[in-house]
């Protein structure tokens, strides 16, 4: 697979499960599940997900590199970075999951997923970033 | 089942009118429904001693807690609880569930749970669920006091409905002896009390005030009869 073709897969798979959670997010806002002030629903989603976007959307605005043509050099690093994203990606899920059934408060149970998704966050961020480095050069 | 306005007058004192004579104190001996007055309910009935069935109006506090207790027996209530009251005691009856739409209570045991069921708990059901299953609740309070005043909105309704939760299964299974033989007198007035409780699962409580149904539909509803 060449670095490009990595970039689309990881990318595009980043955007297409995102977007389902953004809608939920919105649907739920306008539909009260939230309450009156979700100003912590956008805070957790803030938190948790645009620094992902943030670095993916971040390696496309670099102009196209030679280096887009090659194959990848380090494919364990690639699948890696896939494996952690999805997995961190389902734990995303499965918060908002639990919350229709959840005797938590909503806000008390963004708080306690922010102890778990903090760590494995940090984790997926540093794949993702080691991947599109050694790409690169 | 009465459906117009009920008359305030107390039936005379079983002493032949010879005057009001005090109350024994109950809350020694029973626990405290809640600090006096309670808070401002979903509805509210001023209730004749006569409505409750029987020949002859009841003239103890014990017989009273009999044709209370008979009523909610034939409305199918499993549990009540004996409060305290000023000059008197509240039976609260245990917290039932309601449909949301239209105010009856939910068929068989439904009725009696105090939390809403949950269709699914799968995950994937969870995230597909945009609203919060809610419930509606219902608790029916019958007090004898000689201080009929109604307090202020609930402040904390969350708090109000845990509390709810328990007021069937927590109060006094019976009036004790010691208070049974207890005069009802004219200074003294039954009421009925409605609280209807409206939940989300991990959301917002509130207590509606005023409430969303009449204490007729609720009497009616419940099958608590009471005469005109």
């Amino acid at each position: 697979m060449t670095v490009r073709g990595a970039k689309l897969w990881l990318s595009g798979g980043w955007m297409a499960a995102m977007a389902p959670l953004v809608i939920i997010l919105i649907l739920r806002q306008l539909d009260g599940f939230y309450g009156s002030d979700p100003k912590e629903v956008w805070s957790w989603f803030s938190q948790f997900v645009l620094p992902a976007l943030t670095l993916l959307g971040g390696a496309w605005t670099v102009a196209a590199a030679p280096s887009d043509q090659k194959q990848i050099d380090n494919t364990i690093v690639f699948w890696v970075a896939v494996a952690m994203s999805a997995f961190y990606i389902v734990l995303l899920y499965v918060v908002i999951g639990k919350q229709p059934t959840s005797p938590l408060p909503w806000q008390d149970q963004f708080k306690q997923s922010a102890l778990f998704l903090g760590i494995i966050q940090g984790l997926v961020i540093g794949v993702l970033g080691k991947f599109f480095i050694e790409s690169s050069r | 089942m009465r459906r117009g306005p009920v008359s305030a007058a107390p039936v005379p004192a079983p002493n032949g009118g010879a005057g009001p004579r005090a109350p024994a104190d109950s809350s020694a001996q029973l626990p405290e429904f809640f600090p006096w007055p309670p808070p401002a309910p979903s509805d509210r009935r001023l209730l004749q001693l006569t409505q409750l069935g029987g020949d002859t109006p009841p003239d103890t506090w014990g017989a009273l807690a009999d044709r209370i207790t008979a009523v909610l027996r034939k409305a199918r209530y499993r549990s009540w609880g004996f409060y305290a009251a000023p000059g008197g005691f509240a039976v609260v009856t245990r917290i039932e569930q309601l449909d949301l739409e239209n105010g009856v209570a939910l068929d068989g045991d439904n009725r009696w749970a105090s939390e809403v069921k949950v269709a699914s708990t799968s995950i994937l059901d969870g995230i597909l669920t945009v609203r919060r299953p809610r419930g509606v609740y219902r608790v029916i309070v019958f007090v004898l006091t000689t201080d009929p005043r109604s307090g202020g909105p609930v402040t904390d309704p969350r708090a109000m409905l845990q509390l709810a939760r328990r007021w069937g299964i927590s109060g006094a299974l019976d009036l004790p002896d010691s208070l049974r033989s207890n005069p009802v007198t004219r200074v003294q007035r039954l009421f009925a009390l409605v609280y209807e409780f409206e939940s989300a699962i991990g959301g917002e409580s509130r207590v509606n005030s005023p409430g969303r149904w009449t204490v007729d539909h609720h009497f009616e509803d419940a099958g608590i009869v009471i005469l005109p």
